[in-house]
């Protein structure tokens, strides 16, 4: 009897257990804490990054390597007496009781997305420091500021403490004057990491992601007289220091911030503070002659600026949010709107789109020579937008910078929940700019009337170019094209009107590389269409003007072709790349061809500093071919660099040059 | 009917076995119902039994502090029969298994339909009255929830042992081991528990009864998110039962407390009502991570009134 029982018992058992319920084992819902927020990639996914990322013939960007990392603080820090926190606390004097130490906690809802307890300082020798703990408390949920990360670093809640950033201004190794220096530590340890992750998009180099937005220079290193990579000196800068990238603080936009509703930490209760902070933001900022100094002596005397250097374009923001010079008021407002977009009745695109989007970054960037990048005057943004046309010749100071950054590439906005909030469906961002740019000539929008967004096939055959025909076969590149994974190349066009044109050859004409062969000279326009998927872009063509040969054979420029430019004048009476690009010009550029005898540079960093002006991930967007093609260059256009008529014209031979040398790998 | 007087051991215990199966239900995670299990059913005609019962609940989502604190109440019906199986003359196997639900009146999520199945091997050495009585026991339960997330299995095993310390007085005692394994990990908690029971027999037949426990092991909680929530949580997730769409249930480790003081009143053939109150209280093993933030403590109590009718 026992046994049936038992068997009768163990199947209504099975029954009950396999009927009654649906199962176990975790759901979807389920987050662990220790899981990281959501970011998703967006755009091109290069949050952080220069737009120049420094591409190295091995296909790495150097801004973005241990290389940088190591060579960033070998020149701020070289004896590694700031890598631990402690270390870096201790060298700044914080907690020691001597100058000024305020601290203020609120929420970057428009950055970062962090809880934020900033600490600052000023020594009384004037070094300036800011500490800021970064707490992110949303695991699994989507990347953005949390209530929670402000409640983090409210009470300083140690699990949740991502990130400590540290800020300094103070002189370099080598004394002399003060510049931003950038760290980053671990929480844990309080060792001093060479990346960050700042936005849940991966580990970068530091200092990148910092001085990207912070008014940094993204120029390549540079090898010292022993062969060593080094940080380059920035010419134009005050302190000539290697590691003084040019990037400075950022104001304390405290309109943009959230606050605790705990008592002690809320708006009302740590205005003061934060105006205290802006001020000490103010005191690095070099003082030009045409602008207020807003802080008051007993606080610190701002230096005054370097014809050439950034002119404190920022300070104008923090003056008027404070009430004007003195600072007078209380509290932060910002109702700032630059006189010439007021007059030039732009007010809502600087409102929906320059004071979301791209002041944060652009207000600290810009020199005493060439300003148009700081995006002060509505004709400054415009700068950034000129219409070219689509036949040649071509309107002078063509300029596709906002369209190609901002509605084809997806880099800008640089940082991630800035990018994010310009194209959410309630931002006015896109239709503003779409606007701005249909009115300068652009097409941004589809065939439905949807204003372009990054993340559509972008098909990029490379400038138009000027080949020798005797030379051998011309290596075409799609390899720039932009989320695209399958090639299209055609023929559209030849000097004999017959399509396609007789002897005009391609291979392999789906490939990214195809080979263009002509039995003619003259002018052949090809045709690139990509796609990824089911989308394709729309196509994008190719003007190649060719020569029975080119002299010299584009494969064989090399860097003394292109130094013979800098320093030959390209017409009787014309200025010289080396009469500005010199030691000791005021208002003098960055970036120096001459040594102090006015000769051309012979150092080993010279070909690295020329190389540092070619962005191989875009090429015409290299500043070694728009700035003497006359954009943003305090030099105007230069003689040989005439962009607007056809390659092979000797209006553009010098472009032309130039071009091919980069198109060759920019050889040595 | 006195104790011992009988030849079979495991006789006169139609009183206290079932509270075995009381203990383990008493999960802060979980909608306590009334007995099942190991049963008076094993003495009644038919070896069947059918309970209904009410319990209201000041805490059911176990909320930390009053603000948050959630009440419902709770209607059930279980049916369960047993089978007790000799052995020999010491020991026999109770087999059992029952089917039942909850309805709630104010979060139907939290409802639920369940079977259970359960055996016992238990041992007595004699008939003699203060002859103690050893259990080893296993139990299996199916759930099906409202709320999805909690629905799944369960388990418990343990062993127990009953001591008479009086003709009216006995002391009962259960070392448990018990799991869940539910659709979100958060509802997937196990715990150890030791528990201890002292019954008496009052003289107008009723039995008045006081368990106490305590337990080690996951505990669940619901509420909004928090920093306190989630430094002491070790997984969480957007709770489906309750209206409010932005709380959490979070499962952390806790140490339980609980205490349950009833009244068994004999009612009509083979019937009885039970009254009872359960006090239960967690403490987090893990503190929060900042300066001076206090543990927080997840008190919750019960009260029911349950009918049971054995056939």
């Amino acid at each position: 009897m026992i046994p049936r029982r038992l068997v009768v018992f163990a199947g209504s058992a099975l029954m009950t257990l396999m009927l009654a319920a649906c199962g176990g084992g975790g759901s979807g819902g389920d987050i662990l804490p220790s899981q990281p927020q959501v970011s998703s990639a967006s755009g091109s996914d290069s949050f952080l990054l220069f737009p120049n990322p420094q591409v190295q013939p091995d296909g790495s960007l150097q801004t973005n390597s241990t290389a940088y990392t190591q060579a960033y603080y070998a020149a701020i820090d070289p004896t590694n007496a700031k890598d631990t926190l402690v270390k870096w606390k201790a060298a700044n004097g914080f907690d020691t009781g001597t100058g000024t130490q305020i601290t203020a906690v609120f929420g970057d809802s428009r950055d970062l997305g962090y809880g934020r307890r900033m600490t600052a300082r000023i020594s009384p020798d004037g070094t300036i420091a800011f500490l800021v703990e970064n707490y992110l408390t949303n695991p699994g949920g989507a990347y953005a500021l949390s209530q929670l990360s402000i409640d983090a670093a409210v009470v300083r809640d140690t699990r949740w403490l991502t990130l400590i950033n540290a800020i300094e201004f103070s002189p370099g190794p080598a004394g002399g004057t003060s510049f931003a220096k950038f760290f980053n530590f671990d929480p844990s340890t309080g060792q001093r990491q060479s990346t960050v992750d700042l936005d849940g998009r991966g580990e970068k180099a530091m200092p990148g992601p910092c001085i990207t937005c912070h008014g940094g220079r993204g120029d390549a290193l540079t090898p010292d007289a022993t062969g060593k990579l080094v940080f380059n000196i920035v010419q134009n800068s005050a302190s000539g220091a290697r590691g003084d990238v040019q990037a400075q603080l950022a104001p304390f936009e405290v309109g943009t911030f959230k606050f605790s509703t705990t008592a002690g930490f809320t708006r009302e209760e740590q205005e003061a503070t934060l105006k205290t902070m802006n001020e000490l933001v103010l005191c690095t900022y070099p003082l030009s002659p045409s602008r207020p100094s807003g802080v008051s002596q007993n606080i610190c005397k701002r230096r005054n600026a370097v014809a050439s250097e950034w002119q404190g374009t920022a300070s104008d923001l923090i003056i008027n949010a404070y009430g004007g010079d003195g600072l007078p008021n209380s509290a932060f407002l910002d109702t700032f709107m630059p006189a010439d977009w007021s007059s030039s009745g732009q007010q809502a695109l600087y409102q929906n789109v320059v004071v979301p989007s791209c002041r944060g970054c652009h207000t600290l960037r810009g020199t005493g020579a060439q300003s148009d990048i700081d995006l002060t005057t509505f004709a400054k943004f415009q700068s950034f937008a000129k219409f070219q046309g689509n036949d040649y010749p071509k309107l002078h100071g063509f300029d596709d910078r906002i369209k190609a950054h901002v509605i084809d590439r997806g880099d800008m906005p640089l940082a991630k929940i800035i990018y994010d909030a310009f194209w959410s469906a309630t931002s006015p961002g896109p239709a503003a700019i779409a606007a701005f740019l249909e009115a300068q000539g652009f097409t941004v929008r589809d065939a439905a009337g949807a204003v372009l967004q990054p993340g559509r096939p972008i098909a990029d055959p490379g400038p138009d170019r000027v080949v020798g025909r005797t030379q051998g076969p011309t290596t075409l590149s799609a390899v720039r094209s932009l989320f695209a994974d399958a090639y299209s190349w055609s023929i559209v066009s030849g000097p004999d009107g017959v399509t396609p044109p007789t002897g005009a050859t391609l291979t392999n004409p789906n490939s990214v590389n195809p080979t263009f062969s002509a039995a003619t000279d003259g002018k052949y326009v090809l045709q690139l269409v990509v796609s990824n998927g089911s989308r394709q872009s729309d196509p994008a063509r190719l003007t190649l003007i060719v020569q029975s040969a080119l002299v010299p054979a584009a494969t064989a420029i090399g860097f003394a072709d292109v130094t013979n430019v800098l320093q030959k004048p390209p017409c009787s009476g014309c200025v010289k790349c080396i009469d500005c690009h010199k030691p000791n010009v005021p208002s003098g550029p960055p970036v120096f061809f001459a040594d102090a005898s006015g000769s051309l540079r012979a150092d080993a960093a010279f070909y690295a500093e020329i190389r540092s002006r070619i962005n191989f991930t875009d090429i015409s967007a290299s500043p070694l071919l728009r700035k003497p093609s006359g954009n943003h260059h305090g030099g105007g256009q230069l003689g040989g660099f005439d962009t607007s008529v056809l390659p092979g014209d000797p209006a553009r031979a010098n472009y032309d040059l130039f071009l091919n040398w980069i198109l060759n790998g920019a050889p040595q | 009917m006195g104790r011992g007087a009988l030849t079979d051991p495991f006789a006169e215990q139609v009183h206290t076995v079932w509270r075995i199966a009381i203990l383990p239900l008493l999960s802060l995670c979980s909608v306590a119902h009334a007995q099942s299990a190991e049963d008076v059913t094993v003495d009644s005609p038919f070896g069947v039994r059918v309970d209904a019962g009410y319990m209201y609940d000041n805490n059911v989502n176990r909320a930390p502090n009053g603000q948050q604190r959630l009440t419902d109440q709770f209607y059930s019906l279980n049916a369960s029969a047993s089978r007790s199986l000799p052995v020999n003359a010491t020991s026999r196997v109770v087999l059992n298994g029952v089917f039942g639900g909850d309805m709630t009146r104010f979060f139907p999520k939290l409802g639920r339909v369940f079977g259970e199945v359960g055996a016992a091997f238990e041992y007595r050495k004699s008939a003699e009255f203060y002859a103690p009585t050893f259990s080893l026991f296993a139990r299996g339960t199916a759930e099906h929830f409202g709320s999805e997330q909690r629905s799944g299995y369960r388990y418990s095993v343990g062993v127990s042992a009953l001591q008479p310390i009086t003709d009216r007085i006995d002391l009962f005692g259960v070392l448990a081991h018990s799991g869940r394994n539910a659709n979100s990990s958060v509802f997937d908690a196990n715990d150890n528990s030791v528990q201890l029971s002292l019954e008496y027999s009052v003289p107008s037949d009723g039995t008045l009864y006081l368990i106490g426990e305590y337990r080690k092991g996951n505990a669940v909680s619901t509420g909004p998110q928090s920093l306190v929530n989630l430094d002491i949580a070790q997984v969480f997730v957007a709770d489906d039962a309750y209206t409010n769409p932005q709380l959490i249930s979070y499962r952390f480790e806790a140490k339980t407390v609980i205490a349950t003081l009833g009244y068994n009143l004999p009612f009509g053939s083979y019937g009885s009502m039970d009254l009872s109150w359960r006090w239960a209280q967690s403490t987090p093993t893990q503190s929060p991570n900042f300066p001076g933030a206090s543990t927080p403590r997840y008190v919750d109590n019960q009260f029911m009134v349950v009918y049971l009718k054995r056939f």
